[in-house]
């Protein structure tokens, strides 16, 4: 901790030292990227992370877009579509469309990608990602129907968001398909690649893109190029010099600091993540206390939501406190109640009835990232009488110590699995398994409901009730969201984009 | 000679299966591999199908002899993040650390020989006492510390090299000072103590009693004796440096083999760290080895 103080002060001197730093790149049109981690493969397949999503997105088309800024979906490969029935969605693909090697794209390049995605043996780790398709079928040469395996109200999000389509002739060629993502990552996308080793990343605009609509447009900087610095003192070091355009942030007191520069400035775009405090009811953690209604409110009460989360978390106002646990992005997303308002005496009053008038103890579970926040809700909670501590863990750890039932309260983030529905935060959180500290039987009937239909208003009801259930049993508070931050060069734009995981596309970035 | 040889491989290769084993057991207790591998929202169908699809459910043993059969035909296995040959990768990544191991070694030892040999001849002056503190300051700074200040002064600052990246010899110049400050300590005390030994022994006097010129007396006779351990050190130091390294190659964006091994721990990439440990583990040995067959051409007393 001390140590980076230590580098973000550090960091802030060079950055105050070179304020006057030559910006050469707007003049170039051309974006320059830190990555966090060296890439190996530039398709999501094969790289399930943020940053291969980033340019998976920009490389690749899938047939839909989702527009976070709408919420609607748009074309991308497919120009238009329809529900056949609840199982069978038919889509017309554009014409004309043409791979980054100049083949043509076709109904054939969606069945082969299908194929595979559906192929139980294709070794993707994560291919339950893909079990509500069953295949697809062509009809002609430009249209295509998609098969489910019973209603599935999130297959069009999971088309629009990792399911980008391969070239099939490519593709196909390799044994290992791990190969096709590093070696030839041709796609339909605005971007294609100049050059790629895991030391440098250049990319270059498509000029055959010519399907591209608002929610997901034509690229409009002329290069990109990533070089992989995981150090976030370097990526700053680097921003301070003019090497790289924009950083992403995720400890508040370096966002604060390095947004204060006079040739900086900072970005926070409300993605699909949010933290929350999940409560043991079920008593699975031998805390008694924990399943007391009134003694969970209390928790709730105790917390100056809005306030904790942005002393922690980059963003400033950008970071909110949702009163369920679905954001407004979150498809099907319902509710008519919300959490205790803040009161720290109402809530000295509640578990004095309760039985705890002197409180109680209480472990808090951290997930790394959440720590910070955890420690700022121990710090509510003892003002309260509730004597809270803090067990930083590991994603091992924790994942052991919830099978083991030792979970008493959990302080964590969760990206709603990159897919913005309501079904996310409830089948993450309470369906049944070692996730599951609460062991409603109704929350769960509803959330088999709510997979079983494709109804929008019918979901929008079953969540409803779910969710405000969720607030009732103050089974789990949800802390605020945690906005995509990011310092970038003040000349960058970097507004909210139709919502890639990263938080950006490259497509859509671009100088004043 | 040979028989020193075929001893050293046999307890080589035990060392080499001990680590092996130890690494792979290490790793599988590391916690519920398939349960990570599938997922945060994984469901017990799922996770059972991963065990399957990567043979997780099979017992400890017939993974581990598995691998060794796979390893022993060359097939170090495929990364279970981004599907590429484990080999491939190793290969891909060896380059940028070999390049960094061997210019720190060269630059620690390029200063820390003369600095050892200067202070030995003036012991107990202002000589001896920078070389001393310099020693402990290149031993007591951290490497990312001393790696943020280089990068504040000579990159951002003075803006004479780059911040990171590995286009050019020019990239490596900051981190082979970094790494090299922190290595030379070691090498120039010993240096230092092995000259002030062999400077008072009966050796040295009698060569300075044959008349001979005090540079050869210095350099032919009591340095070859004092470099003995330095050599070992520097066999050990190169290994550190090999697998060492993943500090500096993450503050100056290297993607070297530490970065590798981090990178792959941190995704429970488990063939790429597993072969990474065995590698390592088979680079020190073939150091300490190489590093006793020159202490036998440097110093005939020892009998191999």
């Amino acid at each position: 901790m001390q140590g980076k103080r230590l580098a973000t002060m550090l960091a802030t001197c060079m950055l105050a030292c070179t304020a006057g730093a030559a910006y050469a790149q707007k003049a170039k049109n051309t974006l320059r990227i830190g990555l966090v981690e060296p890439i190996s493969s530039m398709i999501l397949y094969d790289g399930p992370n943020p940053e291969v999503g980033m340019f998976s997105r920009g490389l690749f088309d899938p047939l839909l877009c989702f527009d976070n800024r709408t919420g609607k979906f748009a074309p991308n490969l497919a120009s238009s579509w329809k529900w056949l029935d609840d199982q069978t969605l038919e889509l017309k693909l554009h014409t004309g469309v043409k791979f980054h090697d100049g083949s043509a794209f076709d109904a054939d390049d969606v069945i082969y990608t299908f194929g595979w995605l559906t192929d139980p043996n294709n070794g993707l780790r994560f291919a339950e990602n893909y079990a509500p398709f069953k295949r697809a079928e062509k009809v002609d040469q430009y249209t295509v129907r998609i098969h489910t395996n019973g209603p599935a109200p999130t297959a069009m999000l999971r088309l629009a968001y990792s399911t980008p389509i391969v070239p099939s002739d490519l593709h196909g060629k390799y044994k290992n398909k791990g190969d096709f993502g590093r070696k030839t990552p041709i796609g339909t996308g605005p971007f294609k690649v100049e050059s790629f080793t895991t030391d440098r990343i250049v990319l270059v605009p498509n000029p055959d893109y010519t399907h591209g609509t608002p929610c997901k447009p034509a690229a409009r900087v002329a290069r990109v190029e990533a070089v992989p610095m995981p150090d976030t003192q370097t990526q700053i070091a680097n921003l301070a010099t003019g090497n790289i355009d924009f950083i992403k942030v995720s400890d508040k007191a370096q966002a604060d600091m390095l947004s204060k520069q006079p040739t900086l400035k900072m970005s926070a775009n409300e993605g699909l993540t949010f933290q929350f405090m999940a409560i043991d009811s079920a008593g699975r953690s031998g805390n008694a206390a924990l399943s007391n209604l009134k003694v969970r409110q209390a928790m709730a009460m105790a917390v100056n939501r809005t306030l904790v989360a942005r002393s922690v978390t980059p963003g400033g106002d950008a970071v909110m406190a949702p009163d369920a646990l679905c954001l407004p992005i979150h498809r099907a997303c319902a509710y008519s109640t919300k959490p205790p308002a803040y009161d720290p005496a109402g809530a000295k009053k509640l578990l004095a009835e309760a039985g705890y008038p002197n409180g109680f103890d209480v472990e808090l579970t951290a997930t790394p990232g959440s720590t910070g926040l955890a420690e700022a809700v121990a710090g509510e909670l003892r003002k309260v009488g509730i004597r809270a501590k803090v067990d930083r863990i590991t994603f091992a750890g924790y994942r052991e110590k919830q099978r083991q039932g030792k979970q008493q309260v959990l302080i964590s983030l969760w990206t709603s699995g990159g897919l913005p529905d309501a079904s996310s935060p409830v089948q993450f959180l309470f369906a049944p398994g070692a996730r599951d500290y609460w062991h409603d039987k109704q929350i769960q009937a509803w959330m088999k409901e709510g997979m079983a239909t494709t109804d929008e208003e019918r979901r929008e009801a079953i969540y409803k009730k779910a969710y405000d259930r969720v607030n009732e049993q103050a089974y789990v508070v949800p802390l605020s969201t945690k906005p995509d931050v990011f310092i970038h060069n003040r000349d960058l734009v970097l507004d909210k984009t139709s919502g890639g995981v990263y938080g950006l596309d490259f497509y859509e970035v671009h100088w004043k | 000679m040979l028989q020193f040889f075929i001893r050293r491989l046999g307890v080589s290769l035990l060392v080499a299966v001990t680590v092996s084993v130890i690494g792979f057991a290490l790793l599988r207790l590391s916690g519920d591999l398939a349960s990570a591998l599938a997922g945060e929202t994984a469901t017990p169908e799922e996770i059972a199908r991963v065990a399957a699809m990567y043979g997780l459910d099979r017992p400890l043993y017939v993974q581990y002899f598995d691998w060794v059969w796979s390893a022993l035909h060359g097939d170090l296995g495929t990364s279970l993040f981004s599907r590429v040959p484990v080999l491939e990768l190793i290969v891909d990544h060896l380059g940028v650390t070999i390049a960094l191991a061997l210019c720190s070694l060269l630059l620690s030892l390029l200063v820390a020989i003369p600095l050892g040999v200067v202070a030995a001849m003036r012991p107990n002056t202002w000589i001896d006492r920078t070389a001393l503190a310099l020693a402990v300051f290149g031993q007591a700074i951290p490497n990312f510390w001393f790696a943020l200040i280089l990068i504040f002064v000579f990159a951002v600052k003075l803006q004479w090299a780059p911040v990171s990246g590995s286009d050019t010899w020019v990239h490596f110049i900051l981190p082979t000072v970094t790494l090299g400050l922190g290595t030379m300590p070691a090498k120039m005390r010993l240096t230092r103590t092995g000259m002030i030994d062999a400077l008072s022994s009966d050796f040295v006097r009698t060569a300075r009693a044959k008349g001979l010129s005090a540079r050869a007396v210095l350099f032919k006779h009591a340095l070859r004796t004092a470099i003995l351990p330095v050599v070992s050190v520097s066999a050990v130091s190169l290994g550190f440096l090999l697998g060492g390294s993943v500090i500096v190659e993450s503050v100056f964006g290297l993607n070297g083999i530490g970065q590798l091994a981090f990178q792959s721990i941190s995704q429970i990439d488990f063939p790429v760290v597993q072969s990474i440990l065995v590698f390592l583990a088979f680079c020190y040995i073939f150091l300490t080895m190489l590093a006793d067959l020159i202490n036998a051409r440097l110093d005939p007393r020892i009998k191999l």
